[in-house]
């Protein structure tokens, strides 16, 4: 059979002569011409008898692979075609002649051999089996059968969407979704019916446009980012969406060799987000990213530890294209690069026996500086024993490489790892951004709740502040003292949260005893009590959220904040240690800003003043360790709630005319009884 | 004599380093430059001053660098020595001493001479 199969260029050309009186068109291709997808007689060639689109069963292809004639039957609209690919060797070169044979109705009953109606059956299951069902693109299984070993010359790119994983996590799977799509059907109005667009893995699509000229490309690839950052997302908060982009040219290159090579660009492009990197160069990016864009071949920077001047050359090399390095010889070296060059350096490689420092304590120090988390570790060594490589682990290494070092193991891991990373990076920085609008909100909420309390009151808004000031700087001073309450650093911002609401009670006690200028009557004192239990109960009420921290301690400071330490305040008299310790620490905060304030009943008092009132008890007894704890901090006091307080009065007076007129005209002086309400 | 030739005479596996390098020009080129290698002059020094610690140092790096390089011969003597010299007592690692002396010997003699005949 082989003798069959050669021919001469001539032998070749006669038979074509001849063929072509019996056959609609036939055709000799090389192996090259074959698998460069020429747009311009794309129609004569039987891979692109679908209309521009890849056959996915291309007879041609899989005759000069496996070296057989190969023929099918194929409807393109409602005309039928049988194609014949045939395999030779001409001149010792591998060639394919096709011949192509159109079978219209009169001529042929080939109609009654294949039923239509099962044709069209069998298009529709090749495209339900080889797109993805949400975005219409091809999907991974085209990609794996029919894309990913074909030799083109094409523009090629990975695309991938940045912090996808966010919003899907923030605003659930089916925003997701219609980002998904919105990207997919930017990208699909923008390219030839002859390119493949594949999703190939998440939010990673893969494009491949045959025979395009790099200017094209790189045309194509600008306006896809421009308009993905520009689509609207249907019902998705005003989402933007943007794509991080790795561009190559291929050349008579399989798909998947290329791909790779795509992606490492694509992954440069993601440290500046919304941006394209390619071949020939970074094409465009976010303005803001522009100066922190250097011009080396690529911002990743990995360090190599090793005391052996010869590993580390090995390494250096294995990396040198793909990355740039930075060598240090024993462990001190490594640090006190990590500290000059901080995170420019994307990953340590590191060896374990070394002099002066070896590789576990190098990874002591990283934990203890905490820089473990932002920079990875592989390590490196020809020690392989379990114990050793789970210590190295434990102590926090992303990787372990075994000596003797396969290069493109090395590369792969080096590269994977710093992929990881920098998403993490990514991802960590928004999170931490929305934490803070959220805390912000949530501070807000609560402002606006107490200043209703406050605005009620008569009193400045200056109050809840101060309340929250000093109940921060006496709680930190308390466990710089004692660690008896066990309070953690959540446990005192709760508690200082929770001091804001301490007054909501009196949202319920009637506004002419709230506001009275006078000295109350007892039957009057007994009513203003109750705002401690109103308040309490108020929290009680929020079913809701009874096992929320900030709840359980608003309760405790709203119906304790009145309690004394010898037992005698009130409402429930609770004695010492029965009063929770954030009470404590507000009431004595409240007593101290009610002195030193205006109040409709009373002047305010001097700071000296309102110091020696309470510890001098005139406000009631307090535990005698938060007295030590104020009388450390008073300076403190005095410098940022007294003196900027009075100022804040003055100012607020001058704005806030119309809420403090009513009461100015008559400020009693009177008593101290009172303070402790 | 080649470079293939050259990691036959010294016990080495050529097949295996041109793997996991990728290109024949850079194992080439690291072969040349193990002479240049300071870890077995550390194993001497070290056994010479009666320094344990710095001769277990030589030896470690040197078996890391031959199983770098694929000189299965000389890593594998270099190895045993490591592990002799691991509690940090010179004491009875004499044969094992030995035996790297003669396999480095047998390397660095391989490595010249292949120098010689294609470097001028």
């Amino acid at each position: 059979m082989r003798t069959d199969i050669k021919r001469t260029m001539e032998q070749a050309r006669m038979e074509m002569d001849i063929l072509s009186k019996v056959y609609s068109k036939v055709r000799l291709l090389s192996r090259d011409e074959l698998c460069v997808d020429n747009s311009d007689d794309a129609c004569w060639r039987e891979s692109c008898l679908g209309g521009g689109e890849y056959c996915q069963d291309c007879v041609s292809v899989m005759s000069i692979e496996e070296h057989r004639q190969k023929t099918k039957l194929k409807y393109i609209g409602s005309e039928l075609y049988e194609v014949t690919a045939r395999y030779l060797e001409i001149d010792g070169k591998p060639y394919v002649m096709e011949l192509i044979q159109t079978l219209d109705d009169s001529d042929s009953n080939m109609e009654n051999a294949i039923d239509s109606q099962e044709s069209q059956d069998a298009e529709v299951f090749y495209k339900a089996l080889y797109t993805d069902a949400l975005t219409g693109a091809y999907n991974r299984r085209y990609y794996e059968e029919h894309l990913k070993k074909r030799v083109l010359s094409a523009g090629v790119a990975i695309f991938d969407l940045d912090d996808f994983k966010l919003a899907n996590d923030t605003y659930g799977h089916d925003i997701g979704d219609r980002i998904l799509k919105t990207e997919v059907s930017v990208i699909l109005n923008l390219i030839r019916k002859t390119d493949s667009l594949v999703r190939i893995g998440g939010d990673e699509f893969l494009l491949v446009m045959p025979g395009i000229s790099q200017d094209n490309f790189d045309g194509k690839l600008r306006e896809i980012r421009r308009l993905i950052s520009s689509a609207e997302v249907s019902n998705s908060h005003n989402q933007q969406i943007t794509v991080s982009i790795g561009g190559v040219m291929a050349k008579n290159e399989a798909i998947c060799d290329v791909a790779a090579r795509a992606d490492r660009y694509m992954y440069q492009a993601k440290t500046h987000k919304n941006s394209i990197s390619t071949e020939w160069g970074i094409i465009e990016m976010p303005e803001h990213a522009v100066l922190s864009a250097g011009k080396k071949k690529s911002d990743q920077c990995i360090l190599v530890v090793d005391d052996s001047e010869m590993n580390r050359a090995i390494l250096c090399e294995m990396l040198k294209d793909n990355f740039d390095t930075l060598e240090a010889e024993n462990g001190e070296e490594a640090l006190d690069m990590l500290s000059r060059y901080g995170r420019r350096i994307s990953l340590v490689l590191l060896d374990v026996v070394m002099p002066v420092m070896d590789g576990f304590e190098v990874l002591e120090k990283m934990n203890s500086k905490g820089i473990i988390d932002d920079i990875p570790v592989i390590m490196i060594s020809s020690e392989d024993s379990n114990t050793f490589i789970r210590t190295a682990y434990e102590m926090g290494v992303s990787d372990y490489i075994r000596r003797p070092y396969d290069a493109m193991i090395v590369r792969r891991r080096v590269y994977n790892t710093i992929k990881l990373y920098a998403k993490q990076r990514r991802l960590t920085s928004i999170l931490s951004e929305q934490m803070k609008d959220k805390e912000q909100n949530r501070q807000i909420m609560v402002g606006i709740l107490s200043h209703i309390v406050e605005f009620r009151n008569g009193e400045s808004g200056a109050h809840v502040q101060h309340i929250n000031v000093l109940t921060k700087m006496l709680l930190s001073r308390l466990v710089q003292k004692t660690d008896k309450y066990d309070l953690t650093w959540q446990d005192r911002e709760t508690i200082v949260m929770a001091s804001s609401l301490h007054d909501i009670g009196k949202i319920g006690i009637d506004d002419k005893i709230l506001n009275k200028r006078g000295k109350l009557t007892d039957e009057e004192f007994e009513i203003m009590k109750q705002h401690t239990v109103i308040g309490a109960s108020i929290l009680e009420e929020l079913t809701m959220y009874q096992d929320e921290p900030l709840v359980k301690t608003a309760y405790r400071v709203c119906r304790w904040h009145h309690e004394r330490y010898d037992g005698r305040g009130y409402p429930d008299g609770l004695k010492g240690e029965e009063i929770p310790i954030s009470a404590q620490v507000v009431s004595l905060a409240d007593v101290y800003d009610a002195l030193v304030s205006k109040r409709v009943y009373k002047k305010s008092f001097s700071h000296e003043t309102a110091m020696k009132m309470i510890f001098n008890g005139e406000c009631g007894i307090f535990n005698p360790l938060l007295l030590e704890c104020l009388k450390d901090i008073q300076d403190d006091i005095y410098n940022t709630v007294y003196a900027e307080g009075n100022e804040m009065f003055d100012s607020k007076d001058k704005e806030g005319q119309g809420i403090k007129k009513l009461y100015e005209k008559s400020v009693n002086f009177g008593g101290g009884a009172e303070f402790i309400i | 004599m080649d470079i293939k030739e050259c990691y036959k005479e010294m016990g080495a596996d050529y097949e295996d380093v041109l793997r996991r390098m990728g290109s024949d020009s850079l194992v080439e080129r690291f072969t040349l430059r193990f002479l240049d290698d300071k870890s077995y002059q550390m194993i001497k020094d070290g056994i010479a001053a009666g320094d344990a610690e710095t001769a277990f140092r030589g030896a470690h790096t040197l078996k890391g660098v031959c199983l770098n390089l694929g000189f299965s011969s000389l890593y594998e003597v270099s190895a045993q020595l490591t592990e002799d010299l691991r509690g940090r007592v010179i004491e009875g690692s004499e044969a094992s001493q030995a035996a790297v002396d003669r396999e480095y010997q047998r390397t660095e003699n391989a490595i010249r001479r292949w120098q010689n005949e294609n470097r001028g």
